[in-house]
């Protein structure tokens, strides 16, 4: 299940005991599209309860940051795992949107 | 099953390795002082390793203090194997100093980019300042750009590995991963991937193509591409065959050979 608050153009997702893995990939960008449709520009993805996010669901991250980049917007990953914050520093995906840990660390 | 793409193992190694590292660091920097301008080139050579090391996992993860202090130790070290810096007492004094900061971050390594480290990496890169001739003051550090072969690509890398792979006589590659492609749909992790290559060399940097993601507009892309600045001993024909998922392409950029004079230098 995908949680959403929603306030003006600002939208918190949050996927609820779900991973951000293939399975999930069509929902979850399907969700994303039509906020952002609907003039969100402020996204932020609440990884409170994801334990895992593979390839898909990082090239998901991605292009909802390209689209939001492109409308002047923004997306923010919080509350990511301490494995979740490795891999995307490895990645260096940190560098091109915000990612933040548990404790709000970077 | 999806797998998981990432876990603590690599992390875990890369603590376990270095812990390992510095258990006989302080034996073999006092046998350094002993020996004094009469190196023992096995014995700088296994204290340089093991700072290259460190600062090569630390740089994987972006500990950046770890990182930070590792590279300034490694670059004194490599100024001590050159001749070109006796390891005196002075010298040794502050190498332990810095040893035992990088086995205290590394204990701590979660919490290693709080504590405010600067005035020791200074006195450690201070003894580069102190005995580089004047023209190499910024050999150490900054960014160089390097030409790939081919391409109109450039890649930003750092000055220091460059000089590393260099002077090691590595073959420097630009190997492109699509993500879902050649790792998840083979069952893979970034992480298995990964792993592998640091085992066998040295990551110098990775670059996400975030184009290749696609926007939420349109059909979702089914490729996530990454790019990997590679050094390593690999020869160009085993390459392809590294690790357990074949990259989708390999360019060789730079094919060394062995030498203690290759320099370059890095922008100022």
């Amino acid at each position: 299940m995908i949680v959403l608050s929603r306030e003006g153009d600002k939208a918190v997702l949050r996927p609820s005991g779900a991973d951000i893995v293939s399975s999930l990939v069509p929902e979850l960008r399907a969700q994303m599209r039509g906020i952002v449709e609907e003039g969100v520009r402020d996204l932020v993805v609440d990884l409170a309860n994801v334990q895992m996010v593979d390839s898909s669901g990082i090239g998901l991250l991605i292009s909802a940051h390209n689209s939001l980049h492109k409308l002047g917007g923004r997306l923010a990953v919080v509350h990511a795992s301490k494995d979740i914050l490795d891999l995307f520093h490895t990645m260096r995906i940190h560098q091109h949107f915000s990612v933040t840990g548990d404790g709000g660390e970077d | 099953m999806d797998q998981a793409p990432f876990d603590d193992e690599l992390l875990d190694d890369y603590l376990l390795e270095s812990c390992e590292l510095l258990a006989n660091i302080e034996p073999y920097l006092l046998a350094m002082e002993q020996d004094g301008a009469e190196i023992d080139e096995r014995l700088v050579n296994r204290v340089f390793r093991a700072a290259h090391s460190i600062r090569g996992g630390a740089g994987f993860f972006d500990l950046v203090n770890i990182r930070e202090l590792a590279h300034n130790i490694e670059t004194a070290l490599d100024l001590i194997r050159c001749r070109q810096m006796v390891p005196t007492a002075d010298v040794v004094t502050i190498l332990l100093r810095g040893f035992s900061k990088l086995r205290e971050l590394i204990q701590n390594c979660r919490e290693s980019g709080e504590p405010d480290i600067a005035e020791l990496v200074a006195t450690v890169a201070g003894l580069t300042e102190d005995h580089l001739p004047a023209g190499e003051k910024h050999l150490s550090m900054g960014r160089m750009e390097v030409a790939v072969p081919e391409t109109r690509q450039r890649v930003d890398v750092s000055a220091f590995d460059l000089n590393q792979a260099r002077r090691s006589g590595q073959c420097i590659y630009l190997m492109r991963y699509d993500l879902i492609h050649d790792i998840q749909r083979r069952g893979k992790t970034p992480w298995e991937v990964f792993k592998c290559l640091i085992q066998t060399g040295t990551i110098m940097e990775t670059f996400l193509d975030l184009d290749s993601a696609g926007t939420l507009d349109g059909p979702p892309s089914n490729q996530l591409l990454l790019e990997v600045v590679y050094a390593t001993a690999v020869e160009p024909e085993m390459i392809g065959r590294l690790g357990v998922a074949s990259p989708q392409r390999v360019l060789l950029i730079e094919k060394n050979r062995p030498s203690a004079d290759t320099v370059v230098r890095a922008r100022p």
